[in-house]
Formats: structure tokens, C-alpha cells, sequence
């Protein structure tokens, strides 16, 4: 039995196609194939319709994933949150799919999404909260002081960009509500990233092994969702929308890797037939 | 049942069946952890088997699930105990 690490394969067909679709237009932009073929309501359906299949399909199978735990297990607490998170935010998109995909056209913003994607931003840090304490508890990935240090040394980067980045949205002439919420959706993202970043530390001491794949894709799901946040308020308060395509990658890559971990859990801990080489 | 088994070789059957679950390093660190937790034995019989078994439930609970836990402990149990059987 193979104990390396692979690719998922699907995973990474998926992502390439992405890239390939969405990053060319920051070049291509005036020619044919984005004029004519890839327009921007194509984009906004493709994207819009890849983000609501993955945050469905995550929230019902981290839903499954919760019972597969016993009552009262601080991981199955973590999960049920995770479905919230998950839930919520499938919500919220499904509503800026009613103007990306039913209408063809950008959601506004601020918007009744928003209300959604902010109510899942509590549940996800208290599931990391959940995840991390279970894992210290295992006394397998060390004490959590120490790591607590070192996760902190390594969201220190985000935490000085948040403040660069923040500083021209607090004085940006634009609505109060848009102001809260460019201000909400960066800070919330930096509050989740700790706890993400431990999660990544701990993923690190299982590399080789089916569990790795949970944690080190959740992780790099959460990093791609920060970084898409903060370009977001950024290049919003600027009114800078050359760079779309980038936020467009970052978030449909972040809400891939997002359900992928998901389901690796989900065939690690409910279809438990599957023999572990097929659980990654 | 058969004589107790060196650690060594307990060690490398726990290492081998975690391995595919928990990646090499966790594998290594659970083995190490629970068979020093039995203190200065040099030898593992059953008794010391279910001890361990025991011990690493929790652990494996949080990563893998209630059954999927089950699972590889069921695998554990057998692969130490033919262990003992062949010492």
C-alpha cells in the first residue's frame, strides 16, 4: 500500500480549467474570445454556477461527516458548525445567483448575499476553534501554546496587509454599508486564518496520510479566500476592476479546495468501505 | 496466545498499519507515544495490546471518525495479534 502523497487528479483538471478560462482576460481582454466567447456574463454564469455546486455539495456532505462523529465529540460540534458556515454561504451565493446567472448581470453590493455570507463567517471560526481544540487534545500535534506562537508569526503578514489594505477603504467615498462590510469580510477572513493556519501546522504531521488532504486543502481553501477578500475591499475602494479575474480564481479556487477537503473527510469518516488509497 | 513481542516490532506494525491514515511522522510519533506510555516494558502481550488499543481511540476518533476509527483499530488488533501469535 502506497503511503505518498498525490494530486488529486480531478482537483487539478478543475483548477487548470479555471485558471485557463478566467486568468487569460488579464491580457486577452479586447480580443475575440473574450469579446465574443468567453463575455463576461459566460465568466459570471461559469463562476457563479462552479461556487454554488461546491458550497452545496460541501455543506451536505459536512453535514454527514458530522454524524459520523459520536455525541458530544468536539469534531462533530466542529462539523455541525461547518455545515452552518458552509450553509450559509451556499445561501448567499445561491442569492447572487439570482442576478449572475437568472439575470446575466453583477449582484450588488451590498446585497442580501451579504447578509448570509456574514452569518457563516461566526459558525467557520468557531468550527476551526472546534477542530484545533479536538486536535490538541489528541496529544499528537504538541502543545498549543507553541503552535499558537508560530501560527501567529505566520498570519503576521496578513494581519500588516489587512491594515495597508484597510486604510483606503476606511476613507473611500463610498456607501456606509459598502464601507462596513469592506471592512467586515477582510477582518473576519484574518480572525479565520489563525485558527486556519494552525490547522495547516497540524496537516504538515500528517503528510503521506488520507487525513493530510482534510486539513491541508480546508487551509489552503481558507489562504485563497483571504487573499480574494482582501484584493476584493481593496480594488473595490479603489474602484479597480482590471485585476476581476484574479478575485474570480481566488474565490472558486478557494470554495473547490473548500469542498474537496470536505469530501476527503467524508470518504475517510462515512463511506469507511473505502480502503484509505482511495480515500485520496 | 503466543509470547509478548519485542516494542520494536509492535512499533513497526503500529507504523505500518497508521501510516496510510495518519502519513508517516504522525504514525511514527502515536507508536512511539502510546508504547512509552506502557513505561519500561520491553515486551508487549495482548494485555499491553488492548492497553494501547485503548489509548489511541480518542486520537484516531478525531481524525478518521466513530467507524472509520473502529476500522483501522479492528485492522491494528489483527496485525499485532498475528504478531504475538508468530513470536
Amino acid at each position: 500500500m502506497s503511503s505518498r502523497s498525490r494530486v488529486d487528479p480531478y482537483l487539478a483538471a478543475v483548477l487548470l480549467v479555471v485558471f485557463a478560462l478566467f486568468l487569460p482576460k488579464l491580457v486577452l481582454a479586447d480580443t475575440h474570445l473574450y469579446r465574443e466567447l468567453l463575455t463576461p456574463r459566460v465568466l459570471l454564469t461559469a463562476g457563479c454556477a462552479l461556487k454554488i455546486c461546491a458550497l452545496v455539495i460541501a455543506a451536505l456532505l459536512a453535514g454527514r461527516v458530522a454524524r459520523s462523529f459520536a455525541p458530544g465529540d468536539a469534531m462533530r460540534t466542529g462539523w455541525w458548525l461547518a455545515t452552518v458556515w458552509l450553509g450559509c454561504w451556499s445561501l448567499g451565493q445561491g442569492y447572487l445567483g439570482v442576478y449572475q446567472i437568472g439575470l446575466g448581470t453583477s449582484a450588488p453590493f451590498p446585497s442580501g448575499g451579504d447578509l448570509f455570507f456574514i452569518l457563516g463567517y461566526p459558525a467557520m471560526i468557531a468550527a476551526f476553534a472546534f477542530f484545533v481544540h479536538a486536535m490538541t487534545t489528541t496529544g499528537l500535534v504538541g502543545p498549543l501554546r507553541a503552535q499558537l506562537v508560530v501560527a501567529l508569526a505566520a498570519a503576521l503578514p496578513a494581519m500588516v496587509l489587512l491594515v495597508f489594505v484597510l486604510r483606503p477603504v476606511v476613507s473611500a467615498d463610498v456607501a456606509p454599508a459598502e464601507r462596513a462590510l469592506n471592512l467586515a469580510y477582510p477582518s473576519l477572513d484574518v480572525v479565520a486564518l489563525l485558527p486556519a493556519l494552525l490547522l495547516a501546522r497540524f496537516a504538515l504531521r500528517l503528510a503521506g496520510g488520507a487525513v493530510f488532504f482534510v486539513w491541508a486543502l480546508l487551509s489552503l481553501g481558507i489562504v485563497c479566500m483571504v487573499a480574494g477578500d482582501l484584493l476584493y475591499a481593496w480594488f473595490s475602494s479603489l474602484s479597480f476592476s482590471a485585476l476581476d479575474p484574479v478575485l474570480d480564481v481566488a474565490f472558486i479556487a478557494a470554495y473547490l479546495l473548500v469542498a474537496r477537503a470536505v469530501f476527503q473527510q467524508h470518504r475517510i469518516s462515512v463511506s469507511v468501505r473505502a480502503p484509505p488509497d482511495e480515500a485520496r | 496466545m503466543g509470547l509478548p513481542a519485542r516494542q520494536e516490532d509492535v512499533r513497526a506494525v503500529m507504523v505500518a498499519v497508521l501510516t496510510p491514515y495518519l502519513g508517516r511522522n504522525m504514525a511514527q510519533s502515536s507508536a512511539k507515544l502510546y508504547l512509552e506510555r506502557l513505561g519500561p516494558v520491553t515486551a508487549v502481550g495482548a494485555a499491553e495490546v488492548e492497553q494501547i488499543l485503548t489509548w489511541m481511540r480518542p486520537g484516531l476518533r478525531v481524525f478518521a471518525g466513530e467507524q472509520r476509527a473502529a476500522l483501522v483499530l479492528g485492522e491494528l488488533r489483527a496485525a499485532l495479534m498475528k504478531l504475538l501469535e508468530g513470536a
